[in-house]
């Protein structure tokens, strides 16, 4: 089988999921991503790369309860697949091979 | 101040047109996490200073979800764009010929000026693609503004580059000069007006309250209420598509020509099949069933041509006197008269179809959506 490799946001999602665990959702994949990267990005960035993400089979879904500070709107929650790990490591061997022996690449890591 | 009041604060109006960016499951999910980080802005920086952060939030995030898809995935996007700009093509002469002939029978351009009146028909076909290709993007995973954007992105770039290359193939126009100005002008007016109509259809369709899940009944006396209710607004519908013919024939009779239908007649024709077919679809997609669109179908009919039986006996004897009263012919008249035969037929053919495709095509897609 082929090996799947993500986009640069898309990567970044992935490794959202992974470090959130079980707490993620819109909200705290949208504050990991910005706390970590210093990007400012949308919900609407976070939902359309996620529903991408699911069609692909690297993420799944679930909706969780709806609370007053919400608007009474439900969470919906969402976690990795073993094949979204697998298209994590295969992207991050690829920008390792890619920045190996590069010291413009290693000085600025 | 509760959570849950802040909460409620959020711009209603920027949540709703969130709400037309979204799929119906992910809708939800959105809107909350927008309004979580609402409260919290609010708690911490003041009401104003949050809504200012939604407005700019909402909009973002509609930008990203209409236009993101397309860069992820070109090639649905020169498809969905395709098909849209084929239905637009495909609805363009129906609707030239609706708007021909309401301009030869009526003094439209007395009320709207020719060209604003042309171009409102021009951009009707825009709509109805917009309307039918919300349907059926789903279907490959686009939502709907996704599908209206695909259609404005690549109408955009068609608008840009027709008028280059067709003046490097037969050369300028002599009777108009054409500069930039103009070019832009005339791209800007049509991405605005095709465009426009096709987001607008596409939205409108997405406004269409949906609901994927079917709800269960212990008995079928639990089912035959909601099905009675909406047979009887399929009946209302009918009963007042008959008498308002009837009115308007009483207040401005027309000569009637045998072997000729008239423009009001392909009206009430084509209303009364729509207020039959409409509930019907309505019906088979609510409650999953085929046979429920049937019988919704036939039972608005029945109740539809009762009260606008009694409805128009009621109108001659008030206009003509009560020794008018007949029994046979009358359109109105249709169940207990000459065209009893030929109406049931054509009602139990719409009703019978509008089932299937509420059951069978309607259904499918809007569990995709």
């Amino acid at each position: 089988m082929r090996p799947e490799y993500l986009g640069h946001f898309e990567h970044l999602v992935l490794l959202a999921l992974i470090r959130l665990g079980d707490t993620a959702y819109g909200v705290t994949v949208r504050r990991e991503i910005a706390q970590r990267t210093g990007r400012d990005v949308s919900i609407g960035a976070i939902y359309a790369t996620l529903d991408r993400l699911e069609t692909k089979g690297f993420v799944k879904s679930r909706v969780g309860e709806p609370t007053a500070r919400r608007g009474g709107r439900a969470k919906r929650h969402f976690r990795i697949t073993g094949r979204g790990v697998t298209a994590v490591n295969h992207t991050r061997k690829a920008l390792n091979k890619m920045s190996d022996g590069l010291e413009a690449v290693r000085s600025f890591a | 101040m509760t959570a849950e009041r802040i909460a409620t604060h959020s711009p209603r109006l920027a949540a709703w047109l969130v709400e037309l960016a979204t799929w119906r499951e992910e809708c939800d999910a959105v809107l909350g996490d927008l309004a979580e980080e609402f409260t919290e802005k609010t708690e911490r920086d003041g009401a104003h200073a949050a809504r200012r952060w939604y407005w700019c939030q909402a909009g973002r995030t509609i930008w990203q979800l209409a236009a993101l898809p397309l860069w992820m995935r070109p090639a649905a996007t020169a498809m969905v764009a395709l098909v849209g700009i084929s239905l637009t093509c495909a609805f363009g002469p129906l609707t030239s010929a609706v708007a021909s002939a309401v301009v030869t029978r009526y003094p439209v351009y007395w009320y709207v000026p020719a060209p604003l009146f042309w171009e409102f028909m021009s951009a009707t076909a825009s709509f109805l693609a917009g309307f039918v290709l919300a349907f059926l993007a789903p279907t490959i995973r686009f939502r709907a503004i996704n599908a209206a954007a695909a259609v404005i992105a690549v109408l955009g770039v068609w608008l840009a580059l027709d008028g280059p290359i067709v003046m490097l193939l037969i050369g300028p126009p002599i009777a108009v000069r054409v500069t930039l100005a103009s070019s832009a002008a005339r791209w800007a007016s049509g991405v605005l007006t095709f465009g426009g109509a096709t987001l607008v259809g596409a939205v409108l369709a997405r406004m269409i309250p949906f609901n994927a899940n079917p709800p269960q009944f212990e008995n079928r006396v639990d089912l035959a209420k909601p099905m009675l209710w909406i047979a009887a607004v399929s009946g209302a519908l009918i009963a007042a598509i008959l008498l308002g013919r009837y009115v308007v024939d009483l207040v401005a009779p027309v000569q009637y020509t045998r072997g000729v239908v008239t423009l009001r007649s392909q009206v009430t024709t084509w209303s009364v099949i729509a207020a039959v077919a409409i509930p019907a679809i309505y019906g088979a997609w609510r409650y999953g069933r085929a046979l429920i669109g049937f019988v919704v179908g036939l039972a608005g009919a029945c109740i539809g041509g009762i009260i606008s039986s009694i409805g128009v006996m009621a109108l001659l004897v008030l206009s003509q006197g009560p020794t008018h009263i007949r029994w046979a012919g009358g359109q109105a008249l249709g169940p207990f008269g000459d065209a009893l035969l030929a109406m049931w037929t054509l009602t139990a053919i719409t009703s019978a179809v509008a089932g299937l495709c509420g059951r069978f095509v309607l259904r499918p897609l809007s569990r995709r959506a």
